[in-house]
């Protein structure tokens, strides 16, 4: 299986390799604390989550865990967490109501209730930054509405400057704020790769942020409707990337927590083995990661998670040996 | 300094070479009051002094925030019998012999006084109620009666409530009667929770605000910002012609730092940078040694003039009025000496944690790290069960996708991509027009103006929240300030729309029923315009209607004896405007007729003057119609409508249906960048 955008995959007949997908990839701490959180037990999963601030246990919260459930949690319990993991739930509804369709493809009565959920969201997470002064957890799903709500560049930057006052290279920020640099979102692929390098070059060796490098070229590749292959296959692509990601590694665990997983996902997906550096650092991704395949950023390619990873793994690896 | 009791009032009193001078103030103010009593604080002290007239003395009153104040100054015994006399006014009942005459003094007076960026901006802070009443029109005029003057005025001009001062020993004859009540101990309420520091476009200059606790340091800060801005702002940058800075109370506790920046609008966004780097600087490294040691010196050479005794004073008297600990000229001046820069620091960094930057409304948005300004805590209607209408006011907005959705908790205007709404609670506010139109406000100060016959049965609407609505909470005002747009057909609806008894699939108005006319007053009125004309042509069109018995039966059977007044020429017809205004907002006019209004409004090009202004300046022989007053012109231009009226052929009933029943387009899909995110 190669890795075409918006390729409808065929049911996997034996053919394709796959894996079993865990959304909590392996973490079970987290699994517990969504657990709880859906029991009522708001204290035990703050208790859980506490000290793991990471969009991946945010996401996992938020799309694990029914809009009322959150709901009841702020109400009874809030905190800037609480609210804010609720305005970013509501902006995750906001997009249920809208699809993920193409913005001309979507059927008007949707709009309504999209803007009404943002503005919902937004409200409640200005609300939050009000009240709980020096709390980064309302800045980043602030990013989010600012994008869906189409505030503009400036706005935006301004979220992003006060967020990172709070909490320097937050990664989910960086990563909403990636997307609101994005030409789609009316930024430019100038300013996009200007902001992706410097958190590169800005942000800690081990920072989960640094995924923005290769989510950029990823979202200008699509972008551009350009073949993966030969783009990634590019000197000066791989120069850069290959440069970061093994900065990355040298920096993180053997055994990555899974805080550094996305990131470790982003950097494969670039990973073309086109020489023995190459080879070597894909194989060293693909062993890091295990079976431990997240979402984003595979479903921008496939939507079958299990099936586009361990597909690429196997194609990727046999490439590698050529060069090994 | 000597500080006792006058006449039972707490008093402080000095030797300040010069004329006598005294101060009586009372601790009540705008934030006092509500937005349904806004301005009765002014109208009381206007009252107490009504009765004065011309004298040789100065004398004046003023209303703030908090305190209300009647300085007065000349001989000892002109001093004495000024005081004396406007509080024998107020403690005997007099002044509301006054009262009508006083209202449209203080109408007059509302309608030359311009926004400002502190009302402004208290505005946005507290939303309609505490301090951001400030930067609200005084609508409690067009309500308050006497028994609401009165009981205002016994609750707050006490002897326990007022402290007075003079620069002399008190004078001889002073006979001081003021009413019998506590002392007025209310704090005002907390800002509204929003996300500052924020930036926001306003129609104003370069202009930062923030709160600050009182306090010299906090004095101190203003003024180094302050100076900090001239210099960068006109000394360096040639950008401004008088930077100016302001510090002003709001409570006991609380201060309003301002500073702003005149200049033209193409350097606005520099300027309003600038005004943000002398906070930003002196919030983070503070002012240097030398700029506040000249702060000190400053205020040393000020406490030393003749004069400074009375500052003292007014500081120490608003002290005792807000029940805070009173300092004297020695503990201020210690207190000065020890300002710090790091004391001066903090301030600043409240300043710019509080602070809200305002660019003109030409400047680019600022790419720093400031957000946005958003009102507080927007409510929406999403989810709340809400009635839905559809608007209907014209063809470009029903392609807009506007939607008009109401419930017991929340109005909301919906488009695409932004929605608006207010709050319905016990303190939501309704303001009713003379043509049927209302103007919610809720607490927040958030405001959403509907117009009946822009919307689908929108009468329905107005009847629901006229309903809902206490009586107490409704204030009625004549006129709205717009105007007409649009095409020919989007003209009529605008100015005309559905009885209750319509169907809103109905062509035929002979089945509509009579139908709403929708008045209004032109939206910028140029200078000079006799005031008269602020009530024109809403209000001549609805008297020249009730004068050709163009109105419906109910109109004629609701109002009657104002009608038949009227008819008689007792009344002019803003009077009936208000009063129509006052007792129905349906079933008012025959559908011909509206739509003969509609076409008389309505100029034909846009800049264009309609067939209503050229009538009028027919009626003046051809000079600018804007001299004429009501009274000169009316039979003229009554006369000139008449004709129009006998000569016009009828539209037909089927043309009216169908202006009234346009054919509403599918919604399209707004253009949008918006793509799925992953």
């Amino acid at each position: 299986m190669k890795l075409r955008r918006g390729q409808e995959q065929a049911a996997p007949n034996g053919n394709h390799p796959t894996i079993d997908v865990d959304p909590f990839i392996g973490d079970d701490e987290m699994r517990g604390a969504v657990d709880a959180l859906a029991a009522g037990s708001w204290r035990e999963a703050e208790k859980l989550i506490e000290d793991r601030p990471h969009p991946m246990e945010w996401s996992l919260l938020r799309d694990s865990v029914p809009t009322a459930v959150i709901e009841a949690w702020a109400r009874t319990e809030p905190s800037a967490r609480s609210l804010s993991l609720l305005g970013a739930t509501y902006v995750r509804d906001a997009w249920e109501i809208r699809t993920a369709s193409r913005a001309e493809d979507v059927d008007p009565s949707r709009w309504r209730g999209f803007l009404s959920k943002l503005e919902q969201a937004e409200t409640i997470l200005r609300w939050v930054a009000a009240t709980w002064r020096d709390a980064p957890e309302p800045w980043a799903p602030m990013l989010d509405t600012c994008r869906g709500l189409e505030m503009g560049q400036n706005e935006a930057r301004a979220r992003f400057a006060n967020l990172q006052r709070r909490s320097p290279f937050h990664p989910s920020g960086c990563a909403s704020m990636l997307q609101s640099l994005c030409h789609k979102w009316g930024g430019s692929h100038e300013a996009m790769f200007e902001f992706a390098r410097w958190v590169d070059q800005n942000a800690p060796a081990d920072s989960p942020a640094r995924e923005v490098l290769p989510v950029a070229h990823i979202e200008y590749l699509l972008s551009e409707d350009l073949s993966t292959r030969e783009y990634f296959a590019q000197p000066h692509v791989v120069q850069e990337l290959a440069g970061s990601a093994e900065r990355f590694l040298t920096a993180i665990p053997d055994y990555p927590p899974p805080a550094h997983v996305p990131a470790l996902n982003a950097y494969t997906i670039c990973a073309f083995p086109v020489d023995a550096r190459t080879a070597r650092l894909a194989g060293e991704l693909f062993r890091r990661i295990g079976d431990r395949a997240t979402p984003f950023p595979w479903n921008r390619f496939d939507s079958d998670l299990g099936i586009v990873f361990a597909s690429t793994r196997v194609q990727r690896l046999e490439a590698a040996q050529r060069f090994l | 300094m000597r500080e006792g009791e006058v006449e039972g009032i707490r008093a402080l009193w000095a030797e300040v070479p010069g004329p006598a001078v005294a101060c009586l103030s009372f601790r009540v103010g705008q934030s006092d009051e509500q937005l349904t009593q806004r301005g009765i604080t002014h109208l009381c002290e206007h009252l107490a002094l009504s009765h004065v007239g011309m004298r040789q003395y100065g004398f004046n009153g003023s209303t703030g925030t908090t305190v209300t104040s009647f300085i007065v100054q000349g001989e000892p015994h002109e001093v004495a019998s000024h005081l004396s006399e406007l509080t024998a006014t107020l403690r005997s009942g007099r002044f509301l012999d006054r009262l009508e005459h006083e209202r449209r003094i203080l109408e007059i007076e509302g309608r030359t006084r311009g926004h400002n960026v502190v009302s402004d901006h208290l505005n946005c802070r507290y939303g309609a109620r505490s301090h951001g009443l400030v930067g609200w029109d005084e609508l409690g005029l067009h309500r308050i009666d006497r028994d609401d003057v009165w009981r205002w005025a016994a609750t707050h001009f006490s002897y326990d409530n007022a402290v007075l001062w003079f620069s002399t020993p008190p004078p001889e004859g002073l006979d001081l009667q003021l009413f019998e009540a506590p002392r007025n101990t209310a704090a005002p309420p907390e800002p509204l929770v929003t996300l500052l520091p924020a930036w926001t476009h306003r129609n104003g200059p370069a202009a930062i605000t923030g709160l600050v606790q009182r306090s010299v340091s906090s004095a101190a800060a203003t003024a180094l910002i302050g100076r900090r801005c001239f210099d960068w702002l006109r000394n360096q940058s040639g950008l401004s012609y008088s930077p100016m800075t302001d510090y002003v109370r709001l409570d006991g506790d609380t201060a309003l730092m301002t500073v702003a920046a005149d200049g033209p609008p193409e350097h606005g966004a520099a300027a309003a940078w600038a005004l943000w780097a002398a906070v930003d600087s002196i919030a983070t490294d503070g002012p240097t040694e030398a700029e506040l040691a000249e702060y000190k010196e400053g205020s040393r050479r000020s406490e030393e003039g003749p004069h400074a005794a009375i500052g003292e004073m007014e500081a120490r008297a608003d002290s005792m009025l807000h029940s805070k600990a009173v300092k004297t000229g020695e503990e201020l001046s210690a207190e000065i000496a020890a300002i710090t820069p790091e004391s001066v620091r903090e301030v600043a960094g409240a300043i710019r944690d509080s602070a809200m930057v305002q660019l003109p409304l030409e400047a680019e948005p600022p790419g720093w790290d400031l957000v946005a300004f958003a009102e507080a805590d927007n409510p929406t209607a999403f989810g709340a069960n809400a009635v839905e209408r559809r608007a209907y006011i014209d063809v470009e907005n029903w392609s807009g996708g506007e939607a008009l959705l109401y419930s017991n908790n929340v109005v909301a205007l919906e488009s695409i991509p932004r929605s608006h709404a207010v709050e319905i609670s016990p303190a939501t506010v309704v303001i009713a027009h003379g043509d049927g139109s209302r103007a919610i406000i809720d607490e927040a100060g958030r405001t959403l103006t509907l117009r009946p016959t822009a919307w689908e049965m929108g009468n329905q609407i107005v009847s629901w929240l006229d309903q809902l609505i206490p009586k107490e909470r409704i204030i009625t005002v004549a006129t709205r300030p717009v105007a007409p747009t649009g095409t020919a057909a989007a003209a009529l609806r605008t100015v005309a729309g559905f009885g209750t008894t319509a169907s809103p699939v109905a062509r035929d108005p002979q089945h509509l029923g009579p139908i709403v006319l929708d008045a209004w007053i032109q939206q910028a009125l140029p200078p000079g315009v006799p005031e008269s004309r602020r009530h024109l042509p809403g209000a001549f069109m609805l008297g020249w209607l009730a004068h050709r018995a163009l109105t419906s039966k109910w109109f004629e059977e609701w109002i009657p004896d104002t009608l038949a007044a009227f008819r008689e020429g007792r009344l002019p017809p803003s009077t009936l405007y208000r009063v129509a205004g006052e007792q129905l907002v349906t079933d008012l006019v025959a559908p011909h007729a509206a739509c003969f209004v509609a076409d008389l409004m309505v100029p034909p090009q846009e800049n264009a003057p309609s067939r209503y202004d050229e009538l009028l300046t027919q009626a003046a022989g051809g000079r600018s119609h804007w001299t004429l007053t009501e009274q000169q012109h009316l039979p003229a231009v009554w006369a000139l409508l008449d004709a129009d009226w006998g000569t016009r052929p009828r539209p037909g009933s089927e043309a009216i249906g169908r202006l009234l029943s346009p054919e509403a387009p599918s919604l399209p899909v707004p253009p949008s960048r918006c793509q799925p995110v992953s």
